[in-house]
């Protein structure tokens, strides 16, 4: 089973809509994954019926029980995170600030702090409405982005496949070079960047393929908005090659994204003929690569 | 001395589990005596970070001398090698008794750091 | 005044937002600008500096005194994060794994833990005419965001006129951290249907934290009000509608200012501005 992850460094790229086509032209020899948990979007294109779901607990918050508190004020002290505070002459904890570290529960003396389990997220095993395979989340509001859900649904989506003898596992990563970035590579085969031909895109890219190196995996790119700017395409092509990742395509800028985003539909299913080439193009390099390896 | 073997379940014919961090337990058998015990790492199955370090911290809790595993992780691998602990790794697939039967038979390789 | 510019989604133009409305700010007062979004801070390609000032940040790690620790186990029970192993005679410290939370310094019964520190990221300030722009930068492998946003925050203070916030994308703990200081938050989206999703989450974030909001429409294009009839179904304020664009496309690519390069778009920078400033309590200079 191949792990393939399309990812971007910079949001806004068109990873997700290129991920989503992807999917769709792998068909039932790929499972996808949704791993950009926090405001996830693929399910919007993929409308899934959901066949399991799940609760992910994740973290704890404090809970101050007032009949025990003697309002000595030790919590919000020592709180590093600045959650305690005072209101009226209580002290409150503001969940969405509470790191669930615990120090305020060991210090009180009084015994009067708790620590909870969160309810951090849902994640779902669905068919999307191609039927195929798709594996997807959803992070609650202010939740910590540990990458625990992304490892959670990776490992769901790549036992899935096992279980299920499917070839391929297609992963939408999550922007950024942090700690759900980190967990989408786990067992990766090939990253596959989507990038842009804009200076932040080059910027960002720097850093996504810093990060990609430390996974000694295999990386390839697709430049997209291709003659947005061509000096930031000759300098993204320039980059690529002195880091010895591979620029398999490169896509104009084109209403298409757009248009197909607008009513939810996937690149595939719009009239351009020269883009859906293109990731046809781009799924086909990527399966020879893996077959070969 | 005591050896600790990351096990899908407190018995000698469970499975090895092929993970240490996030092993569901250790199956911990004593030489001398052949008694057993059986340390539950269900914790650490679904945490974020940290799994390795915490599952090291029991197996060291535990008065262990030797590892034998599928894998470790570099966290929980330089854990058990500051406390001395020595790790026969590369071993998979087998029941608790299949991996402990080949280790008295000296079948199973030193491979150092589990690597 | 202190004003956060998030959007939920990535790449909705929430920096060319920020950046614009920084520059156009800064042509009549002393404006501050913090790029939070500190895996991949960009805003710093847009503006040419007079000079750079770059300081490490630093959170703090434990320092275990092997000779006052009675290797008694306390400090690696108390971590949440495991990030504290104690051996017979010998305690590990995991840097990557901590949160800071001095948790095992507080409970150490022998006070035989002080701190140390481990490197995270950078910030560095520049100047641009009446601009102080600070950037954080996560250092690549870090598990510090919502940590370094907060630091890069604090880095600067400015006695009079506009802060604004370059916000991360998502809705998760590092945008929380952005918004939270915030007096006014305007929210980027485009008219998609990731753009209609992401600002509905970033509205119930925003409601959690009881913060006023505004709404900018970002390639906003003929024939699609998806974004105006859901703001209008939840009486929430449209300050802006900024065109889709070649040539805003394309100077945002190129790292330029549109609000420099394109007369009629610094003319919208100006009217929102103008709309922002009509919403602050405090008189800007």
């Amino acid at each position: 089973m191949k792990d393939i992850a399309v990812m971007s460094g910079k949001g806004g790229t068109g990873k997700t809509s290129i991920a989503a086509a992807l999917g769709v032209v792998a068909g039932a020899n790929a499972v996808t994954a949704d791993c950009d948990v926090d405001a996830a979007n693929l399910h919007l294109l993929y409308d899934p019926e959901h066949q399991e779901h799940h609760d992910f607990w994740s973290g704890k918050t404090a809970v101050i029980d007032y009949d025990a508190c003697t309002g000595c004020g030790i919590c919000h002290e020592k709180c590093r995170f600045g959650a305690i505070s005072i209101e009226d002459t209580r002290y409150v904890v503001d969940p969405l600030g509470c790191e669930g570290c615990a120090v305020c529960h060991h210090l009180c003396a009084a015994g009067a702090i708790e620590m909870q389990d969160v309810l951090a997220g849902e994640w779902f095993v669905s068919r999307n409405r191609f039927g195929h395979w798709f594996v997807h989340a959803r992070l609650g509001i202010g939740q910590e982005n540990s990458g625990k859900l992304v490892s959670k649904v990776k490992a769901e989506a790549r036992s899935l496949a096992e279980r299920e003898q499917i070839p391929y596992l297609i992963v939408d990563g999550p922007p950024g070079i942090g700690c759900p970035v980190i967990s989408s590579f786990s067992g990766v085969d090939h990253v596959l960047v989507v990038t842009e031909a804009t200076q932040s895109g080059l910027h960002d890219l720097r850093r996504l393929v810093d990060l990609i190196d430390f996974f000694k995996a295999r990386a390839s790119c697709v430049i997209n908005k291709a003659d947005l700017n061509d000096g930031a395409r000759d300098d993204i092509e320039r980059f690529c090659e002195a880091r010895g990742v591979e620029v398999i395509s490169t896509i104009p800028y084109s209403e298409t994204f757009l248009d197909a985003l607008q009513d939810g539909r996937t690149i595939m299913e719009t009239d351009d003929v020269l883009i859906k080439k293109k990731i046809n193009d781009i799924w086909n390099h990527l399966e020879r690569t893996e077959m070969m390896s | 001395m005591k050896i600790a073997i990351p096990a899908t379940g407190d018995a000698w014919t469970a499975r090895m589990d092929d993970r240490f961090g996030r092993a569901r337990g250790f199956f911990i058998v004593d030489t001398e005596t052949k008694e057993t015990t059986y340390v539950d790492n269900q914790a650490n199955m679904e945490t974020g970070h940290g799994a390795g370090t915490s599952a090291a911290q029991s197996v060291v809790d535990a008065g262990v001398q030797l590892v034998i595993t599928a894998e470790v992780g570099p966290k929980a691998g330089s854990v058990l090698k500051a406390a001395g602990i020595e790790v026969l790794g590369g071993v998979e697939g087998a029941s608790i008794a299949d991996a402990y039967d080949r280790y008295q038979e000296g079948s199973l390789e030193e491979s150092g750091d589990g690597s | 005044m202190k004003i956060a510019v998030a959007s939920g989604k990535g790449g909705t133009g929430k920096t060319m937002v920020s950046t614009n409305l920084a520059y156009v700010a800064s042509r009549t007062s002393e404006v501050a600008l913090y790029d939070l979004d500190v895996e991949e801070p960009n805003c710093r390609l847009f503006f040419e500096s007079d000079g750079e000032a770059e300081e490490l940040v630093k959170l703090m790690i434990p320092v275990v005194d092997k000779d006052r620790c009675g290797f008694c186990g306390v400090c690696a029970d108390v971590c949440e994060y495991n990030a504290m192993v104690t051996l017979p005679a010998d305690v590990l410290v995991f840097p990557e794994l901590c949160h800071s939370c001095y948790g095992c310094l507080e409970m150490c019964p022998e006070g035989a833990i002080s701190e140390g520190f481990k490197k995270i990221g950078s910030t560095v300030v520049s100047r641009s005419g009446a601009l102080t722009l600070v950037s954080g930068e996560l250092a690549i492998g870090q598990p510090a965001t919502t940590a370094l946003v907060g630091m890069t925050k604090n880095r600067v203070h400015l006695a009079a006129g506009i802060q604004l916030y370059d916000a991360p994308p998502g809705t998760s703990c590092p945008v929380i951290e952005a918004v939270r200081d915030a007096d006014y938050v305007v929210l980027v989206s485009e008219p998609t249907r990731f753009g209609l999703h992401d600002l509905d989450l970033m509205v119930q974030t925003l409601r959690r934290l009881g913060k006023p909001y505004g709404v900018v429409i970002n390639k906003a294009r003929d024939g699609d009000y998806r974004i105006e009839e859901y703001c209008r179904d939840n009486a929430i304020e449209v300050i802006l509608r900024i065109p889709w664009r070649m040539d805003i496309a394309r100077d945002c690519a190129r790292g330029r200012l549109v609000a420099e390069t394109i007369p009629d778009v610094g003319a919208l920078f100006e009217t929102m501005l103008e709309t922002l400033r009509s919403r602050s309590p405090e008189v800007i200079a």
